[in-house]
């Protein structure tokens, strides 16, 4: 632990980059290294940096078992969020303007649909049940003639929990619609294989997984060939479908990560899920502790509690010496509760009161043990200032997560 | 959350004065609340006088951002001695000017304000 910074359990906002990665990236910047244009045809230099990129495409593609001539570069999960849904949106515009998309998508889904909202598309919004799932039987009762492009998370950045992408794609599939997931939350913590998932484009983003921030990726699939219309012209790189020169460290580096998370993945997961077990286990202790998602469908890393009785705000102020975030996005007043966590139907109470503790590569168990001593200590102090801790609405809710 | 709480809103917020109520049914105690659940934030004041009239101890409860907790410290502190008649006038947010609050969490003191001055209602 260092003494001098906050204890880091915020993974799934970002990640360190993995030292091995770092070095790759470094190779790549240089005089003496692969600083070329991979688009630069006529000498060694820009062949040298092509031929990074193309190993990183391959390595990308590796780790969800995708051909690399499917994975197109971006700046990150956003961009390919706006690239597979407003592609998706302008090129089929004329077979339908219809979209299926849940509440509790992250904003790069939900901004971007409702962007095309006022431009004239129909999105529909799907609530997901209790446990925070967006079940295939929503989606199939929402599709129309018009439906062109389902969007569907994988792995929900706030709770954790994993949608049934596969069962969710059979029902696009069966329709004739495109089905978009954003996995910047899922890959290199769960298997995907896109040989065998009907999906037809999956985000992906580098620094997750212990790779660069700036650097992401989209699957677009080749059989059945899912149909994007650019966003960005110039050049025409990336088989036309995202222009501009490729930064090679960027994609150097998303590769190593991606690399690596595909070789370490089985043991780092398990571990990572024993730690979040020894965490939920010592707060278990704690009256009043809610886990807001599903309980078992939910990627390791992710452990995402409402306290009873407290806000938010003033927890993660108490807590400063963790590195943590907030359902809440504290941007309007008093503090606008979480959107997923309201969309869960939890009452604004809760929903102030929650944390997101995410745990990661180098977490130890050591941490989170010093985490939970802390989480206690600043949940009963701050529950004994409560105006609402021992009111009789949050006596009856009190039961201990699971 | 407030990463650039000064140090006497940090002060406040980690050693809160006058935290807790005092015992159900103390003789001289009166109570004023403001916000609610819905509202994100809610706060208690009692004010407990003495013989003379003046207010003799102060409690809070609190349930909302570091600012509401500080500013209802700060304010059981602040009334000791004082009369009712004079916090029916009280400004919180002058008093609370110290605590260098963001224009977005403004609504604290005003919410401890209206606490303040309905503990100190005539009867």
């Amino acid at each position: 632990m260092d003494a001098q910074r906050p204890l880091y359990l915020d993974y799934m906002a970002t990640t360190p980059v993995d030292p091995r990665v770092a070095a790759r990236m470094s190779e790549c910047l240089t005089r003496d290294g692969a600083f070329g244009n991979p688009a630069s045809a006529t000498h060694t230099y820009g062949a040298d940096a092509s031929a990074l990129v193309e190993t990183a495409r391959a390595q990308v593609a590796a780790l969800v078992n995708a051909d690399p001539r499917e994975i197109v570069w971006t700046s990150g999960a956003t961009e390919a969020d706006n690239l597979a849904i407003k592609g998706a949106a302008w090129f089929h515009e004329n077979r339908g303007r219809h979209i299926v998309t849940s509440r509790t998508e992250h904003k790069a889904v939900i901004d971007t649909c409702r962007w095309l909202e006022r431009r004239g598309w129909t999105v529909t919004w799907l609530e997901p049940g209790a446990d925070g799932r967006v079940e295939a039987e929503q989606v199939r009762d929402a599709l129309t003639a018009e439906t062109i492009v389902v969007a569907i998370m994988h792995v929900n950045n706030e709770i954790g929990v994993i949608n049934d992408i596969a069962a969710i794609g059979e029902v696009c599939r069966a329709h004739g619609c495109q089905f978009h997931v954003d996995a910047a939350q899922s890959a290199g913590k769960l298997p995907l294989d896109l040989q065998r998932l009907p999906v037809d484009t999956m985000a992906f983003s580098a620094h997750k997984t212990y790779g660069p921030k700036g650097a992401g990726a989209l699957f677009v699939r080749r059989e059945p060939r899912a149909r994007l219309e650019a966003l960005i012209h110039g050049g025409g790189h990336e088989r036309g479908l995202r222009s501009g020169t490729l930064a090679t460290h960027q994609a150097v580096g998303m590769g190593e990560a991606f690399r690596i998370a595909a070789a370490e993945m089985p043991e780092e997961q398990r571990r990572i899920l024993a730690l979040r077990e020894r965490f939920a286990t010592a707060l278990s202790k704690l009256p009043g502790v809610h886990l807001n998602g599903h309980p078992t469908e939910r990627v390791a890393g992710n452990l995402n509690l409402s306290f009873a009785g407290v806000h938010g705000d003033a927890l993660l102020l108490a807590l400063r010496d963790l590195a943590l975030s907030t359902g809440s996005a504290c941007n309007s007043a008093a503090g606008a509760p979480s959107y997923v966590l309201r969309a869960l139907g939890r009452s604004d109470a809760l929903a102030n009161a929650s944390i997101r503790f995410s745990f990661g590569r180098w977490t130890t168990e050591a941490e989170v043990d010093h985490a939970a001593t802390r989480v206690a200590e600043a949940v009963d102090r701050l529950r004994a200032l409560s105006p609402l801790w021992g009111d009789t609405a949050i006596d009856t809710a009190r039961k201990v997560a699971s | 959350m407030m990463l650039d709480a000064n140090a006497l809103l940090l002060d406040h917020f980690d050693r809160p004065r006058g935290g807790g109520a005092f015992p159900a049914g103390a003789p001289g105690v009166r109570r004023g609340e403001a916000g609610s659940e819905r509202h994100g934030a809610m706060v208690r004041i009692e004010l407990k006088t003495g013989a003379d009239g003046r207010i003799e101890d102060s409690r809070f409860s609190a349930w909302g951002c570091a600012g509401t907790l500080a500013c209802a410290s700060l304010v059981t502190e602040w009334v000791r001695g004082r009369t009712l008649e004079s916090l029916r006038t009280a400004e919180v947010r002058k008093l609370a000017e110290p605590l260098a609050l963001p224009p977005e969490r403004l609504y604290a003191p005003l919410m401890v304000e209206d606490a303040l001055r309905q503990a100190a209602r005539e009867d």
